[in-house]
This record gives C-alpha cells, structure tokens and sequence, in this order.
C-alpha cells in the first residue's frame, strides 16, 4: 500500500473541506428566506442561522489553513491569525450551541417541578460540548507553534 | 545591531561589483545583498571563509564590532 504523503493527504483534506464549504453555502443561503417566512418561529430560525453561519466561518477558516498547508505556505502571518479567529469562533460557537441545548433542555422538561441538584447538573453541564473547547484551545496553541516557526523561517532566510 | 558589515568597503578596495563576488563566491546576489545591507541574522563560516578567499582580506575586515551607545 502505498504512504500516505503530506501532499496528496493536504489535496485529500482541502477537497473535503472545499466541499463541506459550499454545502455549508447552500444551507445558509436557504435559512435566510426561512427567517423571513416563518416568523412564527423567529427564535429558532435566527438560533439555527447564527449556528449555521458560524459553522460556515469555521470552514472558511480550516479552508484557509489546509489551502496554505497545500502550497507550502503554511508558516505565514496570516496563518496565525487564522489559527486565532478559528479559536474564537469555536469557542463562540460552543457558546451559541450551549444556550441553545439549554433553551431546548429546559423547554422540555418545563413540565417537571420536581428537581434536583444532579438534575441542574446534567442539564446544565451536558450541554457543553467541551470537544469544541478542546479544539479552540488546541487551535489557539497551534498559532503559537506557527509564530515560532515564522520567526525561525524567517532566520533562516536571514542567514547567509 | 552593533555588528558592522563592510562588505562594500572591501569590494571597493578590490574593485569587484557584487555580481562578480556572487559568481566567485557561489552564493546567490540576494543573499549577498542581504548581507551587505546588513540585515543578515547569521552568517555561516564557510560562507565567511569563500568571501574572505575571493577577496583576499581577514574576517575582521569584513566584520566589525561598534558600540550602539557611540
């Protein structure tokens, strides 16, 4: 079997993630009418909307980062900032997905009076999706590993 | 930086352009010029060995400390 390369696993990712992009396109150009017809159901629409555009800028930036990483271009400044806008909205994302666990949780078992502490608990630790944080954190540390290799490149370059 | 290249200083005493040296020495005219501008962050030995060669003068030639509060 043959290795996988850096090269064609960057042109494997890249495509992937170029793919997801444009779905993710398609689905928020087809949620923005919804806001506007069904205004019954305002909150969930914005809700879902606010979700799906940040899960498109969460592509756009992996895009960014594998597209660089495609072209050997991967120790640039741009990429660190990259690296640190995908952590922020990771973490606003997790954010955005926890109120709205925690607005459906509550909805549903509205009907129950009869609560617990583990009961508040689970319904309010459950909801956090700690992978994503995780992630931003990773995202986040990954910019400064890029920094460091931006200063060493660009040494290296400096050296005769 | 209080590290001084005089890089021109020497050509001119030789009277040998940059592109000549970059041909003698094999390194490339942007490197050079990067040293000669005195933006270079290292230079390796061998590189200071050749241009010292090709232009028959000492490292200290080439070289030279100057305090930065003078």
């Amino acid at each position: 079997m043959r290795r996988l390369t850096k090269d064609s696993l960057a042109l494997i990712l890249s495509a992937i993630v170029d793919v997801l992009f444009k779905f993710q396109i398609f689905l928020v150009a087809i949620l923005i009418p919804m806001v506007f017809i069904q205004t019954d159901i305002l909150v969930v629409r914005i809700g879902q909307l606010a979700e799906f555009t940040l899960i498109l800028l969460i592509l756009w930036n992996i895009r960014k980062i594998f597209r660089a990483f495609r072209r050997d271009t991967f120790y640039d400044i741009s990429i660190i900032k990259t690296l640190r806008r995908l952590s922020v909205i990771l973490v606003a994302y997790a954010f955005v997905n926890y109120g709205f666990m925690i607005m459906s949780d509550l909805n549903s078992s509205a009907a129950s009076t009869d609560y617990r502490f583990v009961d508040l608990i689970y319904y309010y630790v459950k909801p956090i999706k700690f992978s994503l944080l995780f992630l931003a954190s990773i995202s986040y540390l990954l910019s400064f590993v890029v920094e460091e290799g931006c200063e060493l490149k660009e040494e290296n370059s400096l050296m005769v | 930086m209080a590290i001084i290249v005089n890089l021109d200083v020497m050509l001119a005493k030789r009277k040998m352009r940059l592109n000549e040296l970059s041909d003698r020495v094999g390194i490339t005219l942007s490197n050079l010029s990067i040293l000669k501008q005195g933006k270079a962050k290292a230079v390796r030995l061998s590189t200071l060995d050749s241009i010292c060669k090709v232009l028959e003068c000492q490292p200290g030639d080439i070289l030279e400390y100057r305090d930065v509060a003078e």
